[in-house]
């Protein structure tokens, strides 16, 4: 791989790409997650006219149209790019959605192909606007808060972490004042360590307790629970790893700044803890707010806790990248 | 504030735009979306100008083969399916049975919430004596329309 140049070292834009729809699916997973999880959203769906299903996918793309015109991330900024932007990410929220519909067993081939598209279009609108708003806001940037072709230019030693502190020039996630860098200077890399793993586990935390907070006193839990079989309890717990490290990690969102090297901080390690502390959160609130009906057998609770846990580790996550 | 500099450098840490130019990957994620797009809305346009009448086929079988005896209880299937092309709300099924001893037969009602076009789906009724022997009967009553 040349180092380099990194226009050379990815031609094609593969890779920036694949970073860029991990940004969009990140950005999708965390506003449209609520939504999915809604059950007059999936009733809509299935109950509405084929007019008025194309008048929403309009609608969707209209809607992702003005906020790629509005928002403006590209050097060339016209009519035809903002509708070609507005294009991929309905697309891309249209699988996204797809998907977790499919994994919480709401689209099944036992039913029509119309009453399908129906739900998946009125889940993709929210899921969409997710995708456009990450396109806008993140593409560009690398988790060092660099843009990639810069980020060769980068060096390696502590100091030259430290961010230039004039006006206008931090990003908000890594920008500290002077007097936090000394206070961090003073402190050993395992207190400081220490207290950036309390303040990502209190993030995560809160992350999750707000999204499942939405979701766990519904009925949805349950019925989602008690239709899925233990392989595809097992597939929704692999998902929710997996999108818990896009956000985290993949995505390149945020710096992840490492101060004592450990295993725990390693990104695999992280995904572990961080969908651990969600899935805890979700057990406690369905305990506290769920539908007693789960509480009766230790098969629905695991089924319950798990189902609950998707919208709960996508919010943990969240909630870290705001630390 | 989304920010270039002059040169159309990137600012540290704040959003950079795209180059103007697009890349084969870009290229491939577009037209990948856009025939997604194409499909749906081609499916959707065709299947709104086929006339939808509101006189909706639905047929309910019982499953004869697929009765079994649960603790001391029988359990049987019946299968409902909408051979029609929208989405039924509220469908009223009627099971109508004669009990041995009973003047009158008897009948339990179930509604099932919504049950797509082309959709099928099963319920299951308890009795406590085998089917076959209480002349069972199954059939639609009602439905809505949205």
């Amino acid at each position: 791989m040349n180092e380099g140049n990194p226009a050379e070292a990815d031609p094609h834009g593969w890779r920036r790409e694949g970073r860029d729809l991990l940004q969009a699916v990140a950005g999708g997973a965390i506003v449209g997650m609520p939504l999915l999880y809604t059950m007059e959203m999936w009733q809509h769906g299935m109950t509405m006219s084929e007019w008025h299903l194309l008048g929403l996918l309009g609608a969707i793309l209209a809607l992702n149209f003005v906020f790629c015109l509005l928002s403006g991330f590209r050097e060339e900024n016209s009519l035809l790019v903002a509708a070609m932007e507005s294009v991929t990410a309905v697309g891309i929220a249209i699988v996204f959605s797809t998907a977790i519909l499919c994994l919480i067993g709401e689209i099944e081939f036992t039913i029509g192909a119309a009453e399908i598209i129906g739900k998946i279009l009125l889940e993709a609108a929210p899921v969409s606007v997710g995708v456009s708003f990450a396109q806008a806001q993140m593409q560009g940037r690398s988790r060092t808060g660099d843009d990639e072709e810069k980020k060769r230019d980068r060096p390696e030693s502590r100091d030259a972490q430290r961010p230039a502190t004039a006006e206008g020039d931090g990003d908000p996630v890594t920008k500290r004042t002077d007097q936090e860098w000394a206070t961090e200077e003073t402190n050993s890399p395992g207190d400081r360590q220490l207290k950036a793993d309390l303040r990502e586990f209190a993030a995560a935390m809160a992350g999750s307790t707000v999204f499942a907070l939405n979701v766990a006193p519904t009925e949805e839990i349950t019925l989602i629970a008690a239709r899925l079989s233990p392989m595809q309890l097992l597939l929704m717990l692999g998902f929710s790893a997996l999108l818990c490290y896009i956000i985290l990690f993949a995505a390149e969102f945020r710096e992840h700044r490492v101060h004592e090297e450990s295993i725990f901080q390693h990104p695999v390690a992280e995904t572990v803890l961080t969908c651990a502390v969600s899935l805890t959160v979700s057990a406690v609130l369905l305990m506290l707010l769920g539908d007693r009906s789960i509480l009766t057998h230790p098969a629905l609770t695991v089924a319950a806790v798990v189902t609950l846990g998707l919208p709960a580790t996508v919010g943990g996550a969240a909630g870290r990248l705001i630390a | 504030m989304k920010t270039t500099e002059k040169s159309g450098s990137p600012v540290r840490g704040v959003t950079c735009r795209r180059p103007a130019g697009r890349k084969l990957a870009e290229w491939f994620s577009l037209g990948a979306s856009a025939l997604l797009i194409l499909v749906l809305a081609g499916f959707l346009a065709h299947e709104a100008f086929k006339a939808n009448a509101p006189q909706v086929p639905v047929e309910v079988g019982i499953k004869w083969n697929e009765v079994r005896e649960v603790g001391g209880r029988f359990i049987l299937p019946v299968e409902i399916v909408n051979r029609g092309e929208q989405t039924l709300r509220d469908l009223n099924v009627q099971l109508q049975y004669q009990p041995s001893g009973a003047a009158e037969p008897e009948t339990r009602e179930v509604v099932i919430d919504y049950l797509g076009e082309r959709s099928e789906t099963t319920l299951y009724f308890y009795f406590d004596q085998p089917p076959d022997t209480l002349q069972v009967e199954s059939r639609p009553v009602s439905y809505r329309l949205d």
